[in-house]
């Protein structure tokens, strides 16, 4: 996924990393915090609304489509192995018999969405977050790891390239992984394994002496970019904790979560109470872009 | 000038060989050279330039001396090397490393220690002069191969280095993007006096910016001097003579070999005019290659990657049995692409190609490799890290014929891979690896010939043999759709060509009507003799009409 654009991310574009990790830390735990329908399909549609907002609605209707067919799976096996409390469907063919809960549907919906949402804020995460931040924000403890993570995931991105050019080339010489019995599938995706490690290492080494070539290695390493912390990124770090605060005092009332499977369709008025607060945590970059356009001269 | 870097009885043998790579090599190279290494491939061109710098010496065993301002090279600590030795090679994708411009050149300057207040000047500085500024914050993978390659040369720069080593940084690069960056080359020569040692192969562009040139022979440095005494000796080497560009080549066909030869078509024509010469067409100068019936058919074909603009666009075009289309243009014009569709291992959004009758994308894997064969723009994609001769091997059994052990031996022969049979593929030179793609392109025997680049790399005794051995293939009714950059080599070979431009195919043309009604595009030869002959497209072509010959 691309980095997010400036045009839409005059505030989220500007923040500090740390702010920002502390931000979708707050997030994933919120995510990870609740388990009703209201709260996990608020968490989904709000971060695809962020990630449309950030990304465009093209970009990201690609995405959410992949990551409806996850969703519906999650579904569909909830559905084939839930059968606890009432039917709202039933089928039998001979001996065989089949039923459709109320509470499969309902819990593989909520597991669907707590999935979504959980991939949909990663978008939202790598989109904001750029590995030359993270690298800003692991530098001062541990330069060494700072570097190599932002070489790793540009090298996971290179593979990742590499390996689906090699599947089109590879076909040249008989190399096809998408057809034939699954036995010669599984070897030739094997093959094909080799042949990108082969070749991926072998770049690599060029690639490690050109690097040294150009003083890496040196003990006198320095960092270009350095962020600078802004009042805006106070108030906004304050901001999110004190509602991720909230949020957390609320599950520590049991509010928005559900204590057994059989009560997942109700909907409780402290639920809304809940949803209310997660929709702020959410909707928090919006308020910070709008605020930011407010404030401009 | 003072002695920069220096080499003293420096031999140089690879492991598990024993004919040495480099031979008593003896070079004084002074700040402010503009050095050219030329050479053929294995002649140790790239071993020389690797001993210039010492993170890039490879493994082997080494005598002589190398030093640096009179400091061994094996004694600058690795931010001393990276601050007076900068390094672009040929491939652009393998050198960057970050995910965007501005993060690639602070790469750089980080590794060395540079203050963070000092960076941004440094980066600016550079990203003017080389015009990168635009594009500081543009994601490495969406620049093209010229961009690339000025990222690179921009990266060695930042650092202030006094000397440059280039291992044929134009190589993958189109005519055009070529040109612009040896411009910025000269621009970085001349007005910072960088020390500049360059190999090449390709040397029509390159000797007008050299003051010396290094002549490399079976690991011996045959010659070290000016360039016109460089061209005179390479004259008279058989070996050496194909490596003489066009423009000075002519007049050593024409024997108008005075006491210096020109290395561009404006001086050449001012010669030619201050002594009066003209030139007619030769009457066997027009050979006619007739086509035979279609084989592969494109109607209305076009493709785009995601959410990107159409690559291809509506394209209609028949390639017939026993042709050879060059198609010619721009890096990222699309060529590969249309390559690609046509060898069935891309389908297009619209439109249908056709091989015969048949669908390409519909036929089975196995028919499709007896009947098309590929070499990709990056060969090493399509191997499979055997030895050569393994490689070849497992590729003649999905081919047309059976395939024995003499077959193969007979193709390491042709393709003069017999030497190195038995090494891995990938531990080849990109030259080599350019003739193991071919051979496995061509061991199926196929009809479709698709060639992407096949001169990349390739010295110009290779060329030649390359583009011989696909003549015959061709006479012998194979069709060749060929993407290429290498104007010569098209002219001379292929018997159509044709343009990709925005995402479409110019009409298709007679080889020699196309390249001598295009302005630019076309061999040297031809811009030279334009105004007296505009038929004539290579030395071969005309003969003289009058004037003073330089020998008589």
């Amino acid at each position: 996924m691309q980095s997010i654009g400036t045009q839409s991310s005059q505030f989220l574009g500007q923040r500090h990393p740390l702010a920002l990790v502390l931000y979708f830390g707050e997030l994933f735990t919120g995510l990870l915090l609740f388990n009703h329908i209201l709260i996990t399909g608020l968490f989904f549609l709000g971060l695809c609304g962020s990630c449309c907002w950030y990304f465009g609605s093209r970009t990201v209707w690609r995405l959410v489509r992949s990551v409806l067919s996850l969703m519906g799976l999650i579904l569909l096996l909830n559905i084939l192995l839930s059968h606890s409390g009432a039917s709202w469907w039933q089928f039998t063919l001979g001996t065989w018999h089949w039923s459709v809960s109320r509470v499969g549907v309902l819990y593989g919906a909520t597991m669907a969405l707590s999935l979504g949402g959980m991939i949909m804020a990663f978008v939202l995460f790598n989109g904001c977050v750029t590995a030359s931040q993270l690298r800003a924000l692991l530098n001062p403890v541990a330069p060494r790891l700072a570097m190599l993570l932002t070489l790793a995931i540009r090298f996971v991105n290179l593979f990742s390239q590499q390996f689906r050019r090699l599947l089109r080339l590879q076909r040249t010489r008989g190399m096809v992984v998408t057809a034939g019995p699954w036995r010669q599938r599984l070897t030739k995706t094997g093959s094909l394994l080799r042949v990108l490690l082969l070749g991926s290492i072998s770049r690599a080494m060029e690639t490690a002496i050109l690097m040294e070539a150009r003083g890496y290695g040196g003990r006198q390493r320095s960092q270009y970019r350095h962020y600078h912390w802004r009042l805006a990124d106070t108030l906004f770090t304050l901001v999110a904790s004190g509602l991720f605060l909230v949020i957390l005092g609320l599950r520590l009332r049991g509010w928005g979560v559900t204590p057994n499977v059989h009560s997942l369709p109700s909907i409780l008025a402290t639920d809304w109470w809940v949803a209310g607060v997660v929709s702020l945590v959410v909707g928090l970059p919006f308020i910070g872009e709008g605020i930011y356009r407010l404030c401009q001269n | 000038m003072s002695e920069l870097m220096s080499l003293k009885q420096l031999t140089f043998t690879y492991p598990a060989t024993s004919r040495p790579a480099l031979n008593d090599v003896d070079l004084s190279i002074a700040s402010g050279d503009f050095v050219v290494i030329v050479g053929a491939t294995g002649s140790g061109k790239t071993t020389l330039l690797r001993q210039l710098k010492p993170e890039l010496i490879p493994a082997g065993k080494l005598t002589g001396t190398a030093q640096y301002q009179g400091r061994s090279i094996q004694t600058l600590s690795t931010t001393e090397s990276a601050q007076a030795i900068g390094v672009v090679v040929q491939d652009p994708v393998v050198q960057p490393v970050m995910a965007t411009v501005i993060e690639e050149l602070a790469f750089s300057l980080e590794n060395v220690g540079v203050s963070a207040t000092s960076m941004p000047g440094r980066i600016a500085e550079i990203a003017n002069f080389l015009g990168l500024d635009q594009l500081l914050h543009t994601p490495l993978q969406r620049l093209s191969g010229g961009q690339l390659q000025l990222v690179n040369l921009a990266s060695a720069l930042v650092l202030h280095p006094a000397m440059l080593l280039l291992d044929e940084p134009t190589a993958q690069l189109d005519p055009t993007t070529a040109q612009n960056f040896l411009n910025v080359l000269q621009q970085v020569h001349h007005e910072l006096g960088l020390t500049i040692v360059m190999s090449e192969h390709r040397l029509d562009r390159v000797l007008p910016l050299a003051s010396r040139l290094l002549i490399m022979q079976d690991g011996a440095l045959l010659a070290a001097g000016s360039v016109a005494t460089g061209l005179q000796l390479m004259t008279q080497h058989t070996e050496l003579a194909s490596f003489v560009p066009a423009i000075p080549n002519f007049f050593v066909q024409q024997h108008l070999t005075g006491h210096r030869l020109p290395l561009t078509v404006a001086t050449a024509q001012q010669m030619l005019g201050q002594r009066g010469i003209s030139f007619k067409l030769r009457s066997s100068a027009m050979p006619v290659k007739t086509a035979g019936s279609p084989l592969l058919t494109l109607t209305g074909v076009s493709f785009r990657y995601d959410q990107q603009a159409p690559t291809l666009r509506t394209i209609d075009v028949t390639f017939a049995t026993g042709t050879w289309v060059a198609i010619l243009g721009k890096n990222g014009a699309g060529k590969s692409t249309l390559l690609r569709v046509l060898a069935g291992l891309r389908k297009p959004q619209h439109g249908k190609v056709r091989l015969d009758k048949q669908l390409v994308w519909k036929l089975n894997n196995s028919a499709l490799i007896r009947q098309v064969g590929l070499l990709s723009q990056h060969p090493i994609d399509q191997f499979t890290g055997l030895t050569v001769r393994e490689e070849l091997t497992a590729q003649a059994r999905l081919g047309n014929e059976p395939a024995n052990a003499t077959t193969v031996t007979d193709w390491l022969a042709k393709l003069q891979l017999t030497a190195v049979a038995d090494q891995n593929v990938f531990d080849l030179s990109g030259g080599q690896q350019q003739l193991v793609g071919l051979g496995l392109a061509l061991i199926t025997r196929p009809r479709l010939l698709l060639l992407d680049e096949p001169t990349k790399g390739l010295d110009p005794v290779t060329k030649q043999l390359v583009g011989r051995l696909l003549e015959n293939y061709r006479a012998a009714g194979v069709t060749i759709v060929m993407a290429s950059h290498d104007v010569e080599f098209s002219a001379q070979f292929a018997t159509h060509g044709t343009f990709m431009f925005d995402g479409q195919l110019t009409p298709v043309q007679l080889s020699r009507e196309f390249f001598t009604t295009n302005f630019m595009a076309t061999t040297a030869v031809n811009r030279l003799l334009r105004q007296w002959v505009p038929q004539a497209l290579f030395s071969t072509d005309v003969e003289r009409k009058g004037g003073v010959d330089d020998q008589d």
